[in-house]
């Protein structure tokens, strides 16, 4: 009988090809009382049910609060580079890409990243603005850092890994805290949130901040010196979790965040950019005797001014709707299945505010319709196996009005995607967990590459037309891997080993020069992304770290891959050549009374990696091998007030780890206040 | 040939009745332990969890068998950790009652009751009578979790595991939030 009901479980689910979880619990999860219970960091995002990272059928590491204050930084991707398999990209003060197991680029399009579960991911160029995020620093309760595809298991543009931070709840969490800091380079910079608890059934929470400072004052290439923004950011953010009875919990959310920066951009040039986001959200989450229900919904509005190498001043309005509803629920002891559904409505509008670029009506709509579900078989108390599996139908259209000289005469197409997870967890021992999984991610076309056209003169007679590919195919990521995890009690420790091999299928390159014709007397130069081809990588992580009862901590790793590229991908992405082989971190740390101390020492091998000089010649430029090193000392003032000196890149006063500018040594002092 | 095609299939028997044999002692469940401590203090972790909040002054009882020296030495040992310094979650201040398994009248004004060893014999009993009083029962003995009787089944070492009988706390009415359910293996 209960063999039957699986049966058409199963049935269902095929037949209904629902397949998608995403992490819409939003801050409705009492991480506190689990992650006090279970004494380790507990997520719910990667299969919907609660579970330690080492039990999560995918390559997951988790960043506590408290290596996050003791890392000293104020910039997620510089602590989030302590995992390994992370690979940063920094080509300014706050400019900053994320490469997952190399695959480093500007803009990158292969993470996918989320505060709370809400996208923060832009799908115009499909990138991460690090410098832009709405989020204080000391309200991230954690980071999750998942490595490898998993479309199926977080959504689309999981294609290489996720970025996943957590904040404080305003109903489980009593975050009340301040920040205020100086630094080199005249950075200045103050953080607060407050959190208000409306007796038991609720609480609101308030988090705010800016950071202004100078550039580097790295010397730029010659017609590169004009970008030159200096570094901005101010954000404000609210949310708000209310039982409104014991089994129903709604929760809201607006953001507010404006940046100014300037740095690497998609063509491998150096651009200013000023972006200004916001979004509102809300949801609930509803305990029924079907499962628990959550309903999810946001809307992101991102604007960004550009001034582009080749093309000033242009203008791009992001909207993205998203909706989602999902049910999780047990059937018997041993399942546990989640499905869901979702609808997405992206658009974006680009003009350009100047007389150079071609100011233009094309306005691209694209609905996106998904559906999801995963089910965790917990076959014994030591083997679970986690299937996911997701399909996205994605509509495009042209909702404004094309020139006439544009090449592509219709963008109207859709995308149908299929994605999927599966992962074998056995804990074979106590202490010794084994994992094997395989993730077949998806890289959807960013909007731009999907369809907007924007035509610019460089020089009389000569105009870049930059057009939209219909004809783009998604990279598909196929990642198989395996990881050993061992419990080292004797020695307070923990080992992790993971080894994996990966494949992406049809990668797509930024915008490329691919024909030119003569219009109206002028040569015009057609540019368009393109399916280059496929790229391979394998490659291996080990891991030790831990603590002792004497307030010693270490965390020493070693990352190794390789990645080969098709020709066509080496020309225009250059997968192959930017991937350092070899990476070693060491973080240690002591705690004595009042006062901590941590450093945390990086060796990175050379890579070449593309670079674009004034939009029109790619060179692949070497990066030597480089060292670097931070490090932070904080003193307990009293219960409330922590004094702290941190620093990054101490080992030399300039540090050259891509062919963008090179970075420069910066020192902070800091004083905390939890309250 | 056809001896030897017998003798390799009774050899691939053997050898897979051995495999089986290994793979079930390597993922047999964890073994009963004397309630210590860190099983004490995992235990009022889970009270947050529960979807009607306990607070206040809480009668907690503490279940053995007075016929066995070792569950009576573990009940007054549980006891006297409950009085000590003890962290309880919360305003909930513990009043930590000894209920001998012959004397379950005793349990009467407890909320929630914690299993010593040397009590399979009494889990029917031990069951009805806290089931009737909607008291949430906890043991690390995991067969009494197993057999529906508890609700609750505590390992704290090497890492800590919750397990829960859904049977055990739907009859008891004791109800958790839905996210807990998940996290801890239904048994």
């Amino acid at each position: 009988m209960k063999r039957y009901r699986i049966v058409h479980v199963l049935a269902f689910l095929a037949t209904s090809a629902l397949v998608m979880p995403r992490c819409a619990y939003g801050q409705v999860v009492d991480y506190s009382s689990f992650e006090s219970l279970y004494g380790q960091p507990i997520t719910v995002n990667a299969t919907g049910t609660p579970q330690r990272s080492s039990d999560v059928p995918a390559n997951m590491t988790i960043i506590t609060a408290e290596e996050i204050r003791q890392s000293g930084s104020r910039n997620i991707p510089e602590i989030i580079s302590r995992v390994p398999g992370l690979d940063i990209l920094r080509s300014s003060v706050n400019m900053y890409d994320l490469g997952v197991r190399g695959y480093q680029q500007p803009f990158q399009p292969r993470l996918l990243v989320l505060i709370d579960g809400r996208q923060v991911f832009n799908d115009d160029y499909s990138r991460t603005e690090w410098g832009n995020l709405p989020v204080n620093v000391d309200d991230i309760r954690q980071i999750e850092v998942i490595k490898g595809a998993n479309s199926a298991l977080f959504g689309s543009n999981a294609a290489g890994g996720v970025i996943n931070i957590i904040t404080y709840s305003p109903l489980y969490d009593n975050n009340k805290t301040a920040n205020v800091s100086y630094g080199t380079q005249n950075t200045k910079s103050g953080d607060a949130t407050f959190t208000q608890h409306l007796g038991e059934w609720g609480g609101v929470k308030v988090s705010a901040g800016a950071m202004g400072g100078d550039n580097f004052d790295t010397s730029k290439p010659p017609g590169e010196s004009r970008f030159d923004n200096k570094p901005q950011h101010q954000y404000a953010s609210s949310n708000g979790v209310f039982g409104l009875n014991s089994d129903l919990k709604a929760n809201f959310e607006v953001t507010y965040s404006n940046s100014k920066q300037e740095g690497a951009d998609l063509g491998y040039n150096l651009q200013n950019s000023v972006d200004t986001n916001y979004s509102i959200r809300g949801g609930f989450s509803w305990q029924t005797p079907y499962g628990l229900v959550i309903n999810n919904n946001y809307f992101n509005h991102d604007y960004e001014l550009a001034d582009f190498s080749l093309t000033p001043h242009l203008n791009s309005l992001v909207d993205l709707y998203t909706s989602s509803l999902e049910d999780q629920f047990r059937i018997g002891k041993e399942n546990t299945f989640r499905l869901a559904i979702e609808y997405r409505r992206k658009s974006i509008n680009q003009s350009a505010d100047n007389s150079v670029v071609q100011p233009q009506n094309d306005k691209l709509d694209d609905d996106v319709y998904a559906a999801s579900a995963t089910w965790l078989w917990q076959i014994n108390d030591k083997l679970s196996w986690t299937n996911a599996a997701r399909v996205d139908h994605s509509a495009i259209h042209e909702g404004g009005t094309l020139d006439p000289n544009s090449f592509v005469k219709d963008y109207d197409h859709s995308i149908n995607a299929f994605s999927g997870n599966s992962g074998l967890v056995y804990r074979a021992a106590d202490l010794d967990t084994f994992r094997l999984t395989y993730g077949r991610g998806i890289q959807l076309p960013s909007m731009i590459q999907n369809g907007v056209w924007f035509a610019t003169p460089i020089v009389p007679g000569v105009v870049v037309n930059v057009e939209g590919n219909p004809a783009l195919k998604p990279t598909i990521i196929d990642n198989y891997e395996f990881n050993y995890e061992r419990g080292l009690p004797d020695i307070g420790s923990t080992v992790k080993w993971s080894v994996y091999y990966e494949t992406s299928k049809d990668s797509i390159s930024p915008p490329r020069p691919i024909s030119s014709s003569f219009i109206n007397g002028n040569v015009w130069l057609l540019e368009q992304a393109l399916n280059v081809g496929d790229s391979h990588s394998i490659g291996s992580e080990i891991e030790l770290m831990g603590k002792s009862q004497n307030g010693f901590r270490w965390d020493a790793s070693y990352s190794w891959a390789s990645v080969s590229d098709a020709q066509a991908v080496a020309n225009t992405l250059g997968y192959e050549e930017s991937t350092p082989v070899s990476h070693f971190r060491v973080l240690l740390g002591y705690t004595t009374g009042p006062w901590e101390l941590d450093t945390n020492g990086q060796l990175v091998t050379s890579k070449d990696m593309l670079r674009n000089f004034q939009g029109t010649s790619y060179v692949n430029t070497p990066t030597a091998g480089y060292t670097s090193l931070s490090a932070r000392i904080g003193y307990k003032l009293t219960d409330e007030f922590t004094l702290s000196l941190s620093g990054t890149n101490l080992a030399q006063a300039y540090t050259q780890n891509s062919p963008y500018p090179a970075i420069e040594r910066q020192v902070f002092l800091g004083l905390t206040g939890h309250f | 040939m056809g001896n030897s095609g017998q003798a390799g299939r009774l050899c691939m028997r053997n050898m897979l009745m051995l495999t089986v044999f290994a793979l079930s002692l390597i993922v047999s469940m964890p073994s009963l332990a004397a309630t210590d401590k860190a099983d004490l203090l995992v235990s009022m972790k889970i009270l947050p969890l529960l979807a009607k909040k306990i607070t206040g002054p809480t009668s907690f009882a503490i279940i053995y068998n007075p016929a066995d020296t070792g569950s009576s030495e573990e009940a007054k040992g549980i006891k006297a950790i409950l009085e000590g310094n003890f962290e309880t979650p919360g305003n909930i201040k513990l009043i930590s009652v000894l209920v001998p398994v012959n004397n379950l009248g005793l349990i009467a004004d407890s909320r929630m009751a914690i299993l010593t060893s040397g009590l399979k014999d009494y889990y029917e009993e031990i069951s009805k009578i806290s089931i009737g009083k909607n008291i949430l029962t906890m043991s690390t003995d995991l067969a009494c979790v197993r057999a529906g009787k508890c609700v609750i089944g505590i390992v704290s070492k090497p890492m800590v595991d919750i397990y829960y009988s859904k049977a055990a706390a739907d009859t008891a009415n004791i109800v958790f939030s839905q996210i807990f359910t998940l996290l801890a293996k239904q048994m």
